[in-house]
Order: structure tokens, then C-alpha cells, then sequence
């Protein structure tokens, strides 16, 4: 051993002490000085984080009817690791899924940790592959769309897309309201990931349902009228058309009906035409059913009085050296302006219209909502075209007088319709009444308070005068027995490039009933009829069919059942009762689900009114006879209820029992005395 | 020849078996916890096996005289270099590699052995070699003794395999008496052909280099590794998750996780506490190697005892520097510890020449 060597190993012991030294400082750096950091980085990866799709909130009816709810659906996911025969596990696979066994192999045999075999299959078939019980193949829940009710209300639904997100109408509106919040599974997991699903641990977050929403429609009202809209497109070969009903009051769309129509639940099937809601995104010149603001305006600014005569001569007017016609070259002679209404003058409501002149009658026409958006809560609406008045021609105010140089979408007509109706408040016409929270937690969504647009006298002259148009006019067609309606027809041409298009017709129709306590404002709107094309033709009969069923399914008694006006204005100065927040009337209940304990209410003592309320409340069709408050009933209270029974209650005048105890003491001498 | 007799255990240093020993059971213990339940099952029991066979040659090597092994080092060195001759020539690849010779259940390395059978030329080569300074003819020996092993395993393609060669040309140079002038011209050549020997590396080694560098630049591809050992060792902490609790190695995130990343395993479930028992254990072995080496009876056995601890010295450097991120992967496996039959045997083999060298330290015995 020479001194160099033993020198040299000196120096080498040196270095490896050097280096031992690095590698245990370095360790100490990273085991100890960032050994919290690194324990989180690990637990961090080792934990896999699977998010799960919350679920949508549902969609209801105004009675708590299903038209949008998010079903269990489940997604089939492999492991291809821990897969023992890729062959026959695609093979057991192949048949409930529908698919290929080369193409589910493929995905079995996939160089993934991780891969999907096929998403949102039925809760059965779910089953079915858990049954197989095949090593590596493992299902988990995703919530999927549906519509129960298929095409009903699907333009004002609208459907969402396979991300979960909302892609039209309410649907995407209130995406953010609805759409579930993800929860997460906190997965014990490897770096194949071959844990999944399997250690779920304390801190998992469940995902959590979105908000319901509660619209103003009613399911019966819109299958009518999109069933009547439906056989009325057929009749008439039309290319669209859109059905509207407005309570009249607060501006509640009771239904919304737009052709073609499609299924939300295959949405991708269908042309962007039928998913478009033609009701609020097209705009169209109203026509005649303008006559009504040009009207009510002249009415309420005074500058033509009901009784006044309006010489409509020989059925021509030089307007700005342009000469109108009225339509087919009619020639009415004197008119009043009811007249004018009924017989739909064109040179009589020129007439009317000059007299107010471009600034009334623009300012008038806007504060009915002309040229706004109405702010329904409904995505894609045209709020049509009504030109500022600087930009007026010299035959602008004649021609808008009479419904021309303005469009209007459906929503907007029906929006003017409720203005009579209602006494001359301009209402803002919305379709989300109540938002649920997963919870429980209910939300009114409030309208805005109509506004003052005309005096109420206004109204009721303008609506005496729709009464007249429907009963003495051209719009017979509109008129549903038992009951009183007014409305009002138009027969737009649809402009088109430099000027009308002949043969393109858009008759429209806006109406509401019962005219004296009206329910129901109604538009309807038939775009390109072949053939017939005048709207008391096409518009009047389609609105008189869904107004009918409409009144049908709010049990609107009709003329001969209803109570006189006195005895209602009496008993209860407001509008007909409604149903209490989110309680599903009994009349829409199930018979079979009723209790055996519902017996038949006492009436006795009460008014027509109340006791119309009473009986609907539980589902019992009422008759009445006789006026005045109910001295008698048949089946006596008490009696179980039987499905479809129809109740007789005897009513005598309030001068004969002029209190409620005077209705007891009859109650005594009723025919079928009541049980205690 | 062969001792008649083994003259009682004071003669055979326990230091150098103990540690050996002591690291081939953590080995044990420790494949065993890093493959339960994978599909490496089974493993610790085929270690146990090849520590049982590198036993059986450690004794073999102990009473077989070296000085033996030495004279006849040039034929065993030429008989060592056949199967890896062949190997590149018929040799069926296993995990992309010509490196396995198979028989029946198990697979054999005969690089490992050509390790041994190198360091053994280059004792041989000393053993002739004058005391005083080294000469050219010696260096140029020197580098085809080695460089040939070295070649031929570089050519498999095993650069780990092949790098674990290079301490014996550095023993022989060292130890040798290489002056400084020498070294620095080594240096400048090394540097040359280093700058070369970049165009001709292959892309997956430009990327560990670059990996190295930079681990967070690639975290899914060759990143992955290093991260994941970072990962593991650094959440053991001081006192680690406990035997068979590594959450990264258990749960599969670490990679070849019982072979060349066995010591991350052991780091994070023995923690700090743990890689320090590992590395003391090979401390004190290679402090005790170095000793030996000194009382040695002829150079022979100095530059074997030297050039085997060297090889093995520079497989730990490597195999820890890597797992805490300090040296690039190599695919270098930690001596004792990690999984590898050849790699276990072999080492074993080593010790037995060591302590074989130790054993006849005195002319007489």
C-alpha cells in the first residue's frame, strides 16, 4: 500500500462523505422541510375526483303538472385493466347496449385507465349490465333530460344540449336557476384509477338538484290550443302559426303554441324552424287587429266620441297624394266607430287616426307596448318594428292607423288584447311565476304592476265594441256559445321585398272572453294559409275553438250558469278565485287518490260564488238554480263524494234570505237534509 | 486453492456481511411491500431466492483463492463477454432490451457478471502494473478492458447498465496514480465526447437529461417518474406512513416501483429514519470495503476490492441522486435492495470477492 493510494483514499472516503452529506441534506429538504407539501401533493392525486352532473330542476305546469324533469339515467364505464376476458364481457354487453361487440371490445381492450361504453342508457338496461356483474365494467348515475309530455310546450321549454346545458327557451333563460350544482365523489384511487367509485369518503359533496320552475301555463289549456293550432295549419296548408293566452290581468301566459312544433326529447332531429318559438320571434304587420289601439287612443283623448258618425264616403281616402282603398273596394258610407270596427274600415279608422295625428298616436301606440319588447322571460323575442316619428312618412299616419308600417309580434297583439280587457292597464306578460329551491323554498317571481294606458271607460267601450264585432261583425266565426267574446281580425299581407307579396296572407285574431269578466286574452296567428286567407275565416274559428276549451278547463260557467253580475260584485268584488300557491286542484287529482273521507261540503248560507269555489276546490261539478245565496243542495253534504257526480244547489234570492241565517233556516226546509 | 478449512468467523469480516445481509432483507422486505396485490406478486419470494443463489457464490468466492480467479481473470473476462456477444446477436428483446439470457422460470443478466469479470481484468491488470506511476500502455488497457463490456451493453440498449462500468476505469485511474495533468486531459476528452455523444443519444435519453433539468416540464411523460419519486419520498416525512402505508407506492404512482425506485418506496414508508438506515448501512460498508482494501497483500487485491466497491459506490450515488431528483433516471437499481436476480447474485458475488481478498489478507493463509 504506497502513500499515494492511501492518500487517495482518504480523499475518496472525503467525497463520499461529501456526497452522503448532499443526499441526506437534500432528503431532509424534502422529507422534512416540505414533507407537509408533499403529503398534499399525494393525497391530492390520490384522490380522484369524479364530478357528478346535479341534476336539472324540473319544469311544472301552473297546476304542477311534469313538463321538463331530469330522469336517472346510467353511463356504463370499464377499467380495461381490470378486465379479465375483453372478449366475452363485449359479448354480454353487446345486446344491451346495441352496440357491436368488435366496437364495445375495442373500447374494453382500450389503453386507457378509464373509458366509456356508452353514456345515459335507461335505469333497466343500467340494471341489467350491473346484473352481468362483470369484472371492470361499473355503471354510475347521470341525470338525463325529459319531457313526459313530449312536443307540449316545447318552443317555450325549449331543450338542452348533451354538456347539460340549456340551448333554447326556458331552458337556457333560466339555465343558471335550474342547472344542478356538480357534487363530487372523492375517490380513493390509484394511478390507473382502478379504484373508482369505490372509497368514497367523508369529504364527498353531493351534487345538488337545481331550482323547479313553476310557469303560468296550463298543460290542458296549451294541449288545446296547440292541438287546434296543429289541425288549423293542417286545414289551411299554412307554413306557421303561434296561439297565445294571456290572463288578462297580471299578464300570465296560460299557453303558447308555435307550428311546427318538435320533440325536445330528439331535438336534434328537427330544422331550426320547428324549434323556433314563432309566437314571440316573428313579427308581423298586425292589420286590422291594430284598428283596436288606433281606437281605444282616439276614445280616450277624446277626439271621436262612440256616438259620433264618420263619413267613410266612397271607400277611398287621398292620403299625401295616395290614394286607399278599403279592402275589396267596400264602401260603407257613415259609420260610427264601432262601426268602423265591426265592418273593419279602413278609410274610418284613417279617419279616427289622422284626427290624433302622428304624436298621439305614436306615443299612444307605444305606451301599448308597440315597438317594445314586452320582457316576457322567454329568450329570441322580436319586439317588432315601429319606426320613430322623425322618421314618419307623409302616409305613415294613416298607414299605422290602420295596422301597416308597424309589426308586432303575437305576444304584443295579446299584450294590446289585455289592455281592453283589464280595464286599460298594460300588463307585462311573463311565464315563471314561482321558483322552487331544491329545498323546499318557494319563490314568487313578481310581475311588474300593469300600467295605466287608457281610462277603464276606455276599455270597456273599446271592448263593447269588440263585443259588437264578434256578435254584428265580420268575426262571427270568433263567438262561442254561452258565452259573450270580443275580438278584433286582421288580415296582414306579408311584406316583402319592395312592397306587399301578393298571396301572402297573415290572418290574425285577438279576442277575449267572457267579455263582461274576462279570463282570457287570445291571439292567434296563421302565417301563408292556402286558399282561405281572410282572418274571419282562418284566425276567427281557430280562436274560437281554443278559446272555448280554455274556458272549459278554468270552469268558466257559462252565460246561463253564471251569476248575475250583482250577486258577484256582492260577494266578491274581485276576480275569480285562484288556486293556492303550488296546490294541485282536486280536480286534477287522480279520483282514485281521493280519500274516502271527502264528503260533500255544506253550501248552505252561502253565495254562488263561494260555493262555486268550494265544490271546485274538490273537483265537484256544480250546477246552480235559481239566484241568490244556496238554500239547498242535492246530494245533501255530507253524501261521499262520487267521481263525475254532478251537484244541483238550489239558490234563492238574497231579498228572500237576506242573511245567513235566513240560509239555515231554509236548510231546514231543503229537501235532502244534511248529515252534522 | 481452495482453503481446507473456513478458520472460524474472526477472520471474516462482519461488517461487510452484515451490512450486505442487512440491506439484502430491507430488499426483501420491501419488494415484498412494494408488490403485494400488483401484479408483481410474488416477486420477494424469487429474491429471496437469488439472495439464497448469491450466497452460495458469495462462499464460493470466499474460499476459492482470488489470486486464482486473478491468474486465470483474462479467460473468464473473454468467457464473460461471450453471452453478450451472443445476445446482440440472437438475444430475443425483453422490455425493448437484448439483455436476459432466459432458463426456464427465471432470466439472467450476463452483464451483471461481466461486471465481476471485468473488475477482475482490471485487478489483474494493476496486479502487473508498477507501483510507482501509471503508465500509457496501462491506460490504454484500461480503456479496452473496460470499454469493450461497456460497448457491447451500451449496444443492447442498457445505458444504465453500461455507466455502472465506468467506476473501474476511474478506480484504475484514481488509485492507479493518474497525475493531474492526466485527469485534466481526461476532463477536456470527456467534455468533447460528451458534446458528441449528445447527437448520437436517443431522443427518450435527451428527454431524461432535459427531464432532469427540468422535471415539472413534462409532467405526464418522462417528467412523471422523477415527480412521482419526489412525491413519494417527500410525503414520508421524518418517520414515514409505515411499512406497507405508501399511498404513492402501493397505490401504483410511483413507477418500476420495486426495482430501480425501491428506495422512494422505502422513503416514504420508513420516511427519512429509514433512507438514512439504508445509506448508513452502505456506508459503513463501503468505509469498511475502503479499509480492507488497505491491508490487502498484493495490488491485485486492492484494485478488486477497490473497483468492486467503486462500482457499487456509484450504483448508489446514482440510484439515490435519481430518486430525490439529483441525477438523472438511469435505470440504474440500488445494490442489495432493489428487485433483480442477476443484479442481487452478483452483488453478492462481489461481497464474497471482497471478503475473499480480506480473508487471505496475511501471505501465510
Amino acid at each position: 500500500m504506497n502513500a499515494v493510494r492511501r492518500g487517495r483514499t482518504r480523499l475518496f472516503m472525503l467525497f463520499l462523505a461529501l456526497w452522503a452529506a448532499v443526499v441526506v441534506a437534500r432528503l431532509a429538504q424534502v422529507q422534512i422541510a416540505q414533507g407537509s407539501r408533499y403529503r398534499a401533493r399525494a393525497a391530492r392525486q390520490q384522490e380522484r375526483r369524479i364530478e357528478i352532473k346535479g341534476s336539472r330542476g324540473s319544469i311544472l305546469d301552473r297546476e304542477g303538472r311534469e313538463l321538463a324533469v331530469s330522469v336517472e339515467a346510467a353511463s356504463v364505464y370499464a377499467i380495461p385493466d381490470e378486465i379479465e376476458s375483453p372478449r366475452a364481457a363485449a359479448q354480454a354487453l353487446s345486446p344491451l347496449l346495441g352496440m357491436p361487440a368488435p366496437e364495445v371490445q375495442e373500447k374494453l381492450t382500450s389503453e386507457r385507465g378509464f373509458t366509456w361504453v356508452k353514456r345515459q342508457i335507461d335505469a333497466a338496461t343500467g340494471e341489467r349490465v350491473r346484473a352481468l356483474k362483470l369484472a371492470g365494467v361499473h355503471l354510475v348515475a347521470e341525470p338525463r333530460r325529459f319531457y313526459p309530455k313530449g312536443h307540449l310546450g316545447a318552443a317555450v321549454l325549449g331543450f338542452v344540449g348533451t354538456d347539460d346545458a340549456g340551448l333554447a327557451g326556458l331552458e337556457h333563460l333560466y339555465d343558471k336557476t335550474i342547472r344542478g350544482k356538480p357534487g363530487e365523489i372523492i375517490a380513493l384511487t390509484d394511478a390507473r384509477r382502478s379504484r373508482y367509485g369505490e372509497a368514497e369518503t367523508a369529504s364527498s359533496r353531493p351534487a345538488q338538484e337545481g331550482a323547479s320552475l313553476v310557469l303560468s301555463i296550463d298543460s290542458g289549456i296549451q294541449f288545446a290550443a296547440e292541438n287546434e293550432l296543429a289541425a288549423s295549419m293542417a286545414e289551411h296548408r299554412a307554413k306557421s302559426g303561434s296561439v297565445v293566452v294571456l290572463d288578462p290581468w297580471n299578464g300570465e301566459i296560460l299557453a303558447m303554441a308555435s307550428w311546427p312544433d318538435f320533440d325536445p326529447n330528439d331535438f336534434a332531429r328537427y330544422a331550426p324552424d320547428a324549434r323556433r318559438n314563432h309566437a314571440i320571434a316573428d313579427s308581423y304587420e298586425p292589420g286590422s287587429t291594430f284598428k283596436i289601439v288606433t281606437g281605444a287612443l282616439a276614445v280616450d283623448e277624446g277626439v271621436v266620441s262612440l256616438d259620433e258618425i264618420i263619413d267613410t264616403g266612397d271607400g277611398t281616402i287621398r292620403v299625401a297624394n295616395t290614394t286607399i282603398q278599403e279592402a275589396d273596394r267596400h264602401r260603407y258610407g257613415a259609420l260610427t266607430l264601432g262601426g268602423i270596427l265591426e265592418h273593419s274600415s279602413n278609410i274610418g279608422i284613417i279617419r279616427v287616426g289622422m284626427r290624433l295625428g302622428p304624436r298621439r298616436l305614436y306615443d299612444g301606440a307605444r305606451s301599448f307596448g308597440v315597438g317594445q319588447s314586452t320582457g316576457v322571460d322567454l329568450p329570441g323575442e322580436n319586439s317588432g318594428i315601429f319606426r320613430p316619428l322623425p322618421r314618419w312618412s307623409a302616409l305613415s299616419n294613416a298607414e299605422i292607423s290602420m295596422g301597416q308600417e308597424v309589426s308586432l309580434n303575437a305576444l304584443q297583439l295579446a299584450r294590446i288584447g289585455a289592455v281592453i280587457a283589464n280595464g286599460g292597464k298594460l300588463v307585462q306578460p311573463h311565464i315563471v311565476t314561482k321558483i322552487v329551491e331544491p329545498g323546499g323554498a318557494v319563490r314568487a317571481v313578481a310581475a311588474p304592476e300593469p300600467v295605466r294606458v287608457v281610462s277603464e271607460a276606455t276599455a270597456r267601450s273599446l271592448a263593447n265594441i269588440m263585443i259588437g264585432v264578434v256578435e254584428r261583425g265580420n268575426s262571427g266565426k270568433a263567438a262561442i256559445p254561452g258565452f259573450s267574446v270580443a275580438g278584433k281580425t286582421g288580415t296582414a299581407q306579408k311584406a316583402g321585398m319592395g312592397g306587399y307579396m301578393p298571396g301572402h296572407h297573415i290572418p290574425n285574431f285577438v279576442g277575449f272572453a267572457p267579455a263582461d269578466a274576462p279570463r282570457c286574452v287570445a291571439v292567434v296567428v296563421v302565417e301563408e294559409p292556402q286558399g282561405k286567407y281572410y282572418a274571419a275565416d282562418v284566425a276567427a274559428p281557430l280562436f274560437s275553438r281554443v278559446m272555448s276549451q280554455a274556458l272549459g278547463i278554468l270552469r268558466v260557467a257559462p252565460r246561463e250558469q253564471r251569476v248575475p253580475m250583482a250577486v258577484l260584485a256582492e260577494a266578491a268584488p274581485e276576480r275569480p278565485p285562484r288556486y293556492a300557491a303550488g296546490v294541485l286542484p282536486a280536480s286534477r287529482r287522480d279520483p282514485a287518490s281521493r280519500s274516502a273521507d271527502d264528503r260533500t261540503p255544506s253550501a248552505i248560507g252561502m253565495s254562488a260564488r263561494e260555493a262555486l269555489a268550494a265544490f271546485a276546490r274538490l273537483g265537484v261539478l256544480a250546477r246552480l238554480q235559481g239566484t241568490g245565496f244556496v238554500v239547498a243542495q242535492d246530494p245533501p253534504a255530507g253524501s261521499p263524494i262520487r267521481p263525475g257526480a254532478v251537484h244541483t244547489l238550489f239558490l234563492a234570492d238574497s231579498t228572500a234570505s237576506p242573511s245567513r241565517a235566513g240560509g239555515r233556516r231554509a236548510e231546514e226546509a231543503a229537501p235532502a237534509p244534511s248529515a252534522p | 486453492m481452495i482453503a481446507g478449512t473456513l478458520p472460524g468467523g474472526r477472520r471474516i469480516d462482519l461488517v461487510v456481511l452484515g451490512c450486505a445481509l442487512g440491506l439484502a432483507a430491507l430488499g426483501v422486505l420491501f419488494v415484498a411491500s412494494a408488490t403485494t396485490g400488483t401484479r408483481f406478486q410474488g416477486l420477494a419470494a424469487r429474491q429471496a431466492i437469488w439472495i439464497a443463489v448469491g450466497l452460495c457464490a458469495m462462499v464460493a468466492a470466499i474460499l476459492f483463492d482470488y489470486r486464482m480467479l486473478l491468474k486465470f481473470s483474462f479467460a473468464i473476462y473473454c468467457a464473460c463477454l461471450l453471452p453478450l456477444v451472443y445476445l446482440l446477436a440472437f438475444g430475443a428483446r425483453i422490455a425493448n432490451v437484448r439483455s436476459w439470457i432466459r432458463f426456464g422460470q427465471f432470466q439472467f443478466q450476463p452483464a451483471e457478471l461481466a461486471k465481476i469479470a471485468t473488475a477482475l481484468l482490471v485487478a489483474y491488470l494493476f496486479e502487473n502494473e508498477d507501483d510507482g506511476r501509471l503508465r500509457t500502455s496501462a491506460i490504454f488497457k484500461l480503456g479496452v478492458i473496460v470499454g469493450l463490456p461497456v460497448l457491447l451493453v451500451f449496444l443492447q440498449p442498457d445505458v444504465g447498465l453500461a455507466l455502472t462500468f465506468l467506476p473501474l476505469i476511474f478506480v484504475g485511474l484514481y488509485f492507479g496514480g493518474l497525475p493531474a495533468k492526466g485527469w485534466v486531459a481526461i476532463f477536456l476528452i470527456v467534455a468533447v465526447v460528451a458534446g458528441a455523444g449528445w447527437f448520437l443519444l436517443k431522443d427518450y435519453q435527451k428527454a431524461r437529461i432535459g427531464t432532469f433539468l427540468n422535471p415539472d416540464a413534462d409532467v405526464l411523460g418522462s417528467g412523471y417518474q422523477v415527480r412521482q419519486s419526489k412525491i413519494a419520498v417527500g410525503s414520508g416525512g421524518f418517520s414515514g406512513k409505515g411499512f406497507r402505508g405508501g399511498t404513492q407506492s402501493q397505490l401504483r404512482f410511483l413507477p418500476v416501483q420495486h426495482t430501480d425506485f425501491i428506495l422512494a418506496v422505502i422513503a416514504e414508508e420508513w420516511g427519512f429514519l429509514g433512507v438514512i438506515l439504508v445509506l448508513g448501512l452502505f456506508a459503513a460498508l463501503f468505509l469498511r470495503a475502503l479499509k480492507l482494501a488497505q491491508t490487502a497483500r498484493d495490488r491485485g487485491g486492492v484494485f478488486l476490492v477497490l473497483g468492486l466497491t467503486g462500482m457499487m459506490f456509484f450504483s448508489v450515488v446514482i440510484n439515490a441522486s435519481m430518486m430525490i431528483g439529483l441525477a438523472p433516471t438511469t435505470g440504474i437499481p440500488l445494490p442489495f435492495v432493489s428487485y433483480g436476480g442477476s443484479s442481487v447474485a452478483t452483488t453478492f458475488l462481489a461481497i464474497g470477492l471482497i471478503l475473499g481478498v480480506q480473508y487471505r489478507r496475511f501471505a501465510n493463509a
